[in-house]
């Protein structure tokens, strides 16, 4: 059984967030509450849905809502009625385009064995991306996965 | 490396896939990988003066609200849900 706590700070924030809405549409307001709640539901489903802000603290996740971030952390509790907690830390209006950063390490020490190395973990990727490259073990030595690797995904690649 | 998908997650990628979004389960997998990544290396904006002074905002306000959770300083999400649905009622009351 899973508990979903906010802290104090957080309750304020959703009330301050949602009167700004409110005053601007009521629509506006509805749609803040209802997608609060449905990326609340997503967090009892899966607790590590949010981004990784472990550059931040490490056990600090997010979600982006609505031009705000929503930072929660996932607590185990040693309870025997709670197996674990997920509590909203606060929600903090994002700097825009901030929201999106987070460290790619992070993401792969939720894994319980030792993550991979960044360049380990490039390689794999590679691989994902660009299979025939691979048949033809063409290295670029750069260790840096290309950015313009988005144009592959659409199967265009020769 | 061997990853078993539980029910959901093998459901998620079907629907995808049956939404005709991604020919195959594989390839949505794949580009789910590839998001993420995608996701991770997006820090150009590290070099933003401003995310210095609001990382450092950030961490002040996370710190305050675990204080208060340490000392239980907290609501349950169906409170907190129930509370702003009110408030969201009588805003379209009001607009009638």
């Amino acid at each position: 059984m899973k508990r979903f706590i906010l802290a104090r700070d957080a309750c304020r924030d959703l009330s301050n967030i949602s009167d700004y809405f409110l005053e601007r549409s009521v629509e506006a307001g509805d749609r803040f509450v209802e997608e609060f709640d449905k990326k609340c539901q997503y967090l009892v489903r899966f607790p590590y849905f949010g981004k990784s802000y472990s550059h931040i603290d490490p056990a600090l996740r997010g979600l982006p809502l609505m031009g705000y971030i929503i930072f929660y952390q996932v607590m185990m509790m040693a309870s025997r009625f709670y197996e674990s907690s997920v509590a909203i830390v606060t929600s903090i209006k994002s700097l825009k385009s901030h929201s999106e950063v987070r460290s790619l390490l992070s993401t792969f020490n939720l894994q319980r064995s030792p993550p991979p190395s960044p360049i380990a973990i490039n390689q794999n990727l590679q691989k994902l991306a660009f299979p025939q490259r691979q048949r033809n073990a063409t290295r670029t030595g750069t260790g840096v996965f290309p950015r313009q690797y988005n144009k592959y995904i659409g199967m265009h690649w020769r | 490396m061997q990853v078993t998908l539980d029910p959901t997650q093998a459901a998620i990628l079907s629907t995808l896939v049956n939404q005709g979004q991604y020919p195959s389960m594989q390839i949505a997998l794949n580009a789910a990988l590839l998001q993420l990544l995608e996701d991770a290396q997006n820090s150009d904006v590290l070099d933003n003066p401003d995310y210095a002074a609001w990382v450092e905002q950030t961490r002040e306000q996370i710190n305050a609200a675990r204080a208060q959770i340490a000392r239980g300083e907290v609501q349950p999400l169906e409170t907190v849900l129930s509370d702003l649905r009110a408030k969201v009622q009588r805003a379209k009351d009001a607009a009638i």
